[in-house]
Order: C-alpha cells, then sequence, then structure tokens
C-alpha cells in the first residue's frame, strides 16, 4: 500500500478519478481515499497539516492491516526560476528544505526513472517573489511549496529515506500564484497524471521487492518452522538457534529445511532431556558441513 | 496504477558533494568523469551517509557516490583482528568508505549504516597527516582498509598517488590490498619497495559464490604474477578462509594454482586468516546484507567475535599452512 498525499482537493480530484479511489477507513478528517493498493490523503495547505494527516493516514491504514510500504508527496509548487523551472513540468524532489529550522531531507532515490529532478524549500507562508524565497535561506530554492517537509518529517518516522518521496509539478512562478485556480489546479494535475501514476508504480515496485530481498523462507517454510518449534517446547534461545539453522540450511542447500523439521516434529520429546536431545540431532541435521 | 518490475537506477547515477568538498579539483574530476550522473548538494556526508533504517541491499546494487572532505583524524590503530606483520606501528586510514564490490562476508556491510560509497577528496590533508605521523618514526599503513582502493582507481586515481607519494618516504611502507585485476593500470609505474601489493584469493567456487562484482581469482592471480615479474612486493592473503562444503579440495587447489602461476618463493609473504566477525557487525549483517549461508553459519562466539570452533580453525590453518609451506619459507606465512 502506497499513501499519495496532496495538500487541496483539486491536486486530490484527477487522482482519484484516474485511480478509482473510494472513501477509506475511520474518522472523515483528514480525507483518506482508498483504492487498489493505494491510499490518498488530502491536508489542506500547510507543514504541519501535511505531517499531521500522513501519521493520521498511516494509523488508520495499519489499524486496517494495510501497514504503508511509501508515501508520496504529489501537488503544485512555485518555481523561482521559470526558465529552468517552467509550469506544467514535472520534478522528483532530491532535496529538501524546511525552511523553518533549515532541516533538510534527502529522499534516498533507488528506483529508476527518467523524470528530471530538483530541490525543494517548504516555507510556512506563500513566497511571492524569488526575491522573498531567497531572502534568509542558505541555498537559493529551485522550487518553493508549503507541505513536503511536513510529509518528510512524519514519512520517515515509519518509512526509510528510501520510502517517501515527492514530485512536484510547477503551477506558478511565484509571481502569480493567486492567478491559479482550482480549475487550473486540475489541469495541470491531469497533464501531469501519467508522470504521477508511473512514479508512484515505482516506488511501490520498489518497496515490494525491498519488503521480499531480506526473506530467507517462504510462508510454508516459517510455517514447518513454526510447528517444529512448538512440537519441541523450544525456549526463546532455542527457537532463535533452530531459525537461524533452518535459514542456513536453506541457503546452503537452496532446498526448503520443511522435510527435516517435518521429521522431527512428528517425533515430540516426552521430557526436558529428551528434548535438549532431539534439538541437538536437528541442529546437526541442519548447520552439518 | 500502472503495475511495473522494480528497476534500480545505474551505479553512481546520483552523486552527492558535501559543501566543504563542492570547490575541490578532485571533486571537479569526478564530476567530469560522471558527467551524465545527478549532482545533489549536501551540508555533509554523514546526513546520507549515516542515516537510519537504510536499504542496504537496494544501494548496494545501485550505489551512489558522497564526495566528502574528511575532518578530525586521518590515521587509525589498525583492528585486533588484523595481522600487523611484525610491525610496531601500524596504522590504516580511510580514503573511502565502502567498495565496489559484494563480497557475501564482507564487515563492512554490518559496520557501515549505507552502502553508498564515500569518497575523500581531501588527499592533501591524508598526505600531511602521514608526514607528521612520519615525524615520529617509521610507519606501516594499510590504504584500501574500509574499502578496496585500487578497484575505485578509474573513479578517483589514488593508489597511483599514494605510491608516488610513498616512493619518497624512506620511513613509510605501504599496503594496498585488492580483489581487483587490472595491474595494468599500474604497470607504467615503477616499482618501490615501500610499497606492497596486495591480492586476496579465494577458491574459484567460493569467490563465483560469495565475491560478487569481483573479477575471477584466476585474473587476480594473473596480475598479481605480473606485478611480482615487473618486481613489487607482492603478498597474497587468503583471508577469509571459508568452511563451505568441499573446501579441503577447494583450498588445496588454490593454493596448487598460485604455485603455478607465480614463483612463490618470491611472495614477499603470505596471510591466512579464517573467517571471523565481530558479533555485532554480524548481526546487523543479517538485516542489512543479501542473505546467504555465511552470514546463518553455526558459528562459535568468542568474546566479541563469532568464528569457527577453535579445532575447525585449526584444521583450516594447518592444512593451508603445509600447502604453502611447500612452496614458501614457514616464516613468511602469517597466520592472523
Ligand atoms: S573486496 Fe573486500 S571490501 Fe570489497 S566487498 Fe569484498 S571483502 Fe568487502
Amino acid at each position: 500500500m502506497i499513501i499519495l498525499h496532496t495538500a487541496l482537493a483539486a491536486e486530490a480530484r484527477p487522482l482519484i478519478r484516474r485511480l478509482g479511489l473510494k472513501p477509506g477507513p475511520g474518522a472523515p478528517a483528514p480525507r483518506l481515499m482508498v483504492g487498489d493498493g493505494t491510499a490518498l490523503v488530502v491536508s489542506g495547505t500547510g507543514r504541519v497539516r501535511a505531517a499531521a494527516a500522513v501519521a493520521a493516514a498511516w494509523t488508520r491504514l495499519d489499524a486496517t492491516g494495510h501497514a504503508p510500504s511509501a508515501i508520496l508527496n504529489t501537488g503544485l509548487c512555485g518555481a523561482a526560476d521559470s526558465g529552468r523551472h517552467p509550469r506544467g513540468s514535472v520534478f522528483v524532489i532530491n532535496a529538501c528544505t524546511d525552511t523553518t529550522c533549515g532541516r533538510r531531507y534527502y529522499p534516498d532515490i533507488l528506483l529508476r526513472h527518467s523524470l528530471p529532478e530538483a530541490g525543494l524549500h517548504t516555507f510556512d507562508k506563500v513566497i511571492h517573489s524569488p526575491e522573498e524565497a531567497r531572502s534568509g535561506v542558505r541555498t537559493a530554492p529551485e522550487l518553493v511549496d508549503m507541505e513536503a517537509a511536513g510529509v518528510f518529517e512524519a514519512g520517515t518516522l515509519f518509512l526509510p529515506a528510501s520510502h517517501v518521496h515527492a514530485l512536484k509539478i510547477v503551477g506558478d512562478a511565484l509571481t502569480d500564484a493567486r492567478f491559479v485556480t482550482a480549475a487550473d489546479v486540475e489541469s495541470l494535475i491531469d497533464d501531469a497524471i501519467e508522470s504521477i501514476t508511473a512514479f508512484a508504480a515505482a516506488l511501490r515496485a520498489f518497496a515490494a521487492s525491498s519488503e521480499k530481498s531480506g526473506r530467507v523462507l517462504d510462508e510454508s517454510e516459517e510455517r514447518a518452522l513454526g510447528e517444529a518449534m512448538d512440537a519441541l517446547r523450544l525456549t526463546a534461545t532455542q527457537r532463535a538457534r533452530l531459525s537461524a539453522a533452518a535459514r542456513h540450511y536453506r541457503l546452503l542447500h537452496d532446498a526448503p529445511p520443511s522435510p527435516v523439521l517435518a521429521a522431527f516434529a512428528a517425533r515430540p520429546p516426552k521430557s526436558k532431556n529428551e528434548r535438549a536431545q532431539a534439538l541437538d540431532r536437528l541442529l546437526h541435521a541442519l548447520n552439518g558441513v | 496504477m500502472p503495475s511495473t518490475e522494480y528497476r534500480p537506477p545505474r551505479p553512481f547515477s546520483r552523486i552527492y558533494v558535501e559543501d566543504a568538498a563542492r570547490d575541490h579539483p578532485e571533486t571537479a574530476r569526478v564530476l567530469r568523469r560522471f558527467s551524465r550522473s545527478r549532482t545533489v548538494p549536501i551540508s555533509h556526508y554523514k546526513d546520507i551517509f549515516n542515516r537510519p533504517r537504510q536499504e542496504w541491499r537496494a544501494q548496494k546494487e545501485s550505489p551512489a557516490l558522497i564526495l566528502a572532505a574528511r575532518h578530525g583524524e586521518f590515521l587509525y590503530d589498525a583492528s585486533a583482528y588484523t595481522p600487523t606483520f611484525g610491525h610496531k606501528r601500524f596504522h590504516y586510514n580511510a580514503l573511502a568508505l565502502n567498495c565496489v564490490y559484494d563480497c557475501a562476508y564482507c564487515y563492512l556491510q554490518g559496520m557501515f549504516p549505507s552502502a553508498h560509497i564515500v569518497l575523500f577528496v581531501n588527499i592533501e590533508d591524508y598526505f600531511a597527516a602521514t608526514e607528521a605521523a612520519l615525524a615520529e618514526g617509521p610507519l606501516y599503513l594499510a590504504l584500501s582498509y574500509d574499502t578496496d582502493l585500487p578497484a575505485l582507481e578509474h573513479i578517483i586515481p589514488y593508489t597511483r598517488r599514494w605510491i608516488e607519494f610513498t616512493r619518497t618516504r624512506p620511513g613509510l611502507t605501504v599496503e594496498i590490498r585488492t580483489k581487483s585485476a587490472s595491474f595494468n593500470r599500474f604497470a607504467d609505474i615503477t616499482p618501490t619497495d615501500n610499497a606492497v601489493l596486495a591480492w586476496t584469493l579465494s577458491p574459484a567456487s567460493v569467490a563465483a559464490r560469495y565475491e560478487a562484482k569481483t573479477p575471477p581469482p584466476a585474473q587476480r592471480l594473473r596480475a598479481a604474477a605480473k606485478a611480482l615479474e615487473a618486481g613489487w612486493r607482492v603478498r597474497l592473503c587468503i583471508d577469509p578462509v571459508l568452511r563451505v562444503p568441499g573446501w579441503e579440495n577447494a583450498y588445496t587447489a588454490l593454493v596448487d594454482e598460485i604455485a603455478e602461476a607465480l614463483d612463490a618463493g618470491k611472495l614477499e609473504d603470505v596471510s591466512l586468516g579464517v573467517f571471523r566477525i565481530n558479533r555485532d557487525y554480524l548481526k546487523h549483517m543479517k538485516r542489512r546484507a543479501a542473505p546467504t549461508d555465511v552470514l546463518y553459519h553455526p558459528y562459535e562466539k568468542r568474546s566479541a567475535l563469532a568464528t569457527y570452533t577453535a579445532e575447525e580453525h585449526k584444521s583450516m590453518t594447518s592444512l593451508l599452512r603445509s600447502c604453502f609451506a611447500r612452496h614458501i619459507p614457514a616464516d613468511r606465512i602469517h597466520i592472523v
């Protein structure tokens, strides 16, 4: 499950339409929509609301057994230099500065994408000019928004920096924000929808692959291991040793340890002594080099 | 949402540049070399490198480069588990953190929270610190310690620069340890007695299974033979020795291959060490690294270390010692 986050309802509408999202579980606010492997939360404007909404979405989804594996903030931003970052262009954010405290977030971009990247500064107020964006910050802003730093702050509480990202669509050049209407917002997101959904899909695929990559035993092998542990009535330390041995066997022989485990589980020990002996034999059978 | 397969980015398609390293000429050189990569300015390398809960396995597939400037200490005391070859002042430095190779047993997987590769560009500060240490007496310095420095030569030519630096410092001996096979990169350098080039070798079957992305041992051995012929001091390291099924035959055959490929009598020495690892690192490795049987072997716990039992240790080292003793004097066989 991936959480998409937008600040505005107008930013969310094209995504809801495209992904066929329906109202999700829990309280009416913040607004949470869900669909196949995707949730979308709408926070309203501002860094703190964004952080709160992401945390709330996380908690609500986790409570229904769908712990999210990635978070993507998307929506419009302003550009300090409209020549380099023209209206409608889409950027993957590779650095985000929270201008209230100077903290910088660097999403660990471990997936392949073909979009341009840019740095983003999150402000707590509407910025009306490139000069205003530049004043009081250490590095000159490229893109400007009011939410992403909050999403990074809350998102990295739950997930690694490689699983929390922002994808921004340039809506204005910091001089003309008040001329961007809700209809303009929808139309800009609509134009960028292929990029947004493709990036979100790549992020979801990355999260799924990273979840799998550390796994040694599959579900049925884990079950066989658990059954053997229960049958032998092992202590926590003995369980840890057996678990390591089963993994060793799986990796060394590239074969499931289940038959070895099942043979022992079928003859449960009757005494503490028998249990120790059975465990020794089982460990030897699994570890024997 | 379109469903898609996970596609990792190209290795080094992203280069983080620390503010303090931004204007260094080495930085400019690396950025020229990777002109297609995306550059991201950062305040400090630890902002990227030291983050908690990083995706080690994915990072290892597609590492980013982090160009940084080192401050503070430049020389470290070698670990108690490292052979010192009889030198009183044995130090190592850290010109880079992490490695382009991907050995299943590598302790770096347990030591560093990230698999991205840090290169410290301020080599002149390392030279200055080494000069200062030399003023207090002769020094033995391992250059390729928490990395494989020659394997990074195409990115930053530090091996060459250190050899040239060492040549004119009589009290200094450097060890440059590698699994790389590209001796040709250094073939034009006149050998110096101040540098020991060390190749780590494993049986081909062990390398194929546990040393991903490394050149095959036969190629490493050819590189070592060329270096020996050219007049370099050459050390061979069989470290770690792994107790894999059929290990006796595999390691015996390796020694035979070595004796065939080069004049073993001319070797500086041979360093042998069975697999040993800090127990905390092993714990981290099980969480971070790609799972392999090496990580789950039932090692014995000996204080801070996980390693083979004393009996296994003995059988492994005595086999290798006796194999090598046929080709090289006993006093040049070091057991770690
Ligand atoms: S070559 Fe050495 S440093 Fe590099 S991965 Fe292998 S063991 Fe680690």
